[in-house]
């Protein structure tokens, strides 16, 4: 769902979050965890980085804690939020080694039911890495289940 | 040669490990106890065994798509998370081409569609892309 498909109908309560930034930061994937990316991901260690580890430096470049962003979301991690979609592209070459720029936006949230879950928001939010000058190496996009149980007592 | 249908050789792990589990939550910087402390899985009835990160399992279609085309450059991986894969089960990625072209000279894209099955299920489904040098 777009931002203007959030826009129709009753407003969202996450409504004013879709294009706003995600606080961000920079982040430098150490050789040693680029070896340890490898070995943890079950994949043979080499100097190029796994490309999971793109996931990884968005995440840790947030400039928030896990804990914070689903905060920011309205969302407590005992609630149990969960990933259900990711997609990782590599405009360009993903380094170890290289400072990389993490900003991220909020793209889409809309509310969903399921027997499950009951009441909850579907968040889309989009991640860039870049080094200081250029173009994005890597975009990092999922989709969050943030679970709305307490909205329903 | 890659053709359209073409399978690629499968990919599997004969146990996902807990031990990789807790150095990728240090990792992701990750607090989450379900994917570390072997007790919360169990007391919150959702496993018997810690439960993978989707990072994890992510991982082990690009895996597959990695060693399928070694010379090639991921360029794009999505996947969707359909269910969990826990510690200590076996796990089988597989996948076919669906298209191929031209990418700039000297090179052809490839697009794959991907799964992994975990315990009988398809847990993730997904696609990738793939440049080639030709």
């Amino acid at each position: 769902m777009s931002a203007a498909t959030a826009a129709r109908g009753p407003a969202h309560p996450l409504a004013h979050l879709v294009g706003t930034p995600i606080p961000g930061g920079s982040w430098r994937l150490a050789d040693h965890e680029n070896w340890l990316g490898h070995d943890a991901l079950y994949s043979t260690p080499e100097q190029a980085p796994h490309p999971v580890m793109a996931f990884v430096a968005a995440q840790r470049g947030l400039g928030v804690t896990v804990a914070e962003l689903f905060a920011l979301w309205g969302t407590d991690m005992a609630d149990g939020p969960m990933l259900t979609e990711s997609s990782l592209e590599f405009p360009g070459e993903f380094r170890a080694g290289v400072d990389y720029e993490v900003s991220g936006t909020v793209e889409s949230v809309q509310r969903k039911s399921g027997r499950t879950m009951g009441e909850f928001d579907l968040l889309t939010a989009r991640f860039e890495l870049a080094e200081r000058v250029g173009a994005p190496v890597a975009v990092v996009r999922n989709v969050y289940a943030l679970p709305r149980r307490a909205e329903q007592r | 040669m890659t053709e359209v249908g073409q399978e690629l050789p499968d990919w599997t792990l004969d146990e996902v490990d807990a031990e990789r589990m807790k150095v990728l939550a240090l990792l992701l910087a990750d607090p989450n106890p379900l994917h570390f402390d072997p007790a919360v899985a169990p007391r919150l009835g959702i496993a018997e065994r810690p439960v993978a990160q989707g990072p994890a399992t992510m991982a082990m279609l690009a895996n597959l798509v990695r060693a399928a085309f070694p010379q090639g450059r991921l360029t794009r991986l999505h996947v969707r998370l359909r269910g969990s894969v826990v510690a200590g089960q076996s796990v089988r990625a597989g996948g076919r081409v669906v298209e191929r072209g031209p990418h700039g000279p000297g090179a052809e894209k490839v697009r794959c569609e991907l799964s992994l099955e975990a315990g009988g299920r398809t847990v993730l489904q997904g696609e990738a892309e793939v440049v080639l040098p030709v």
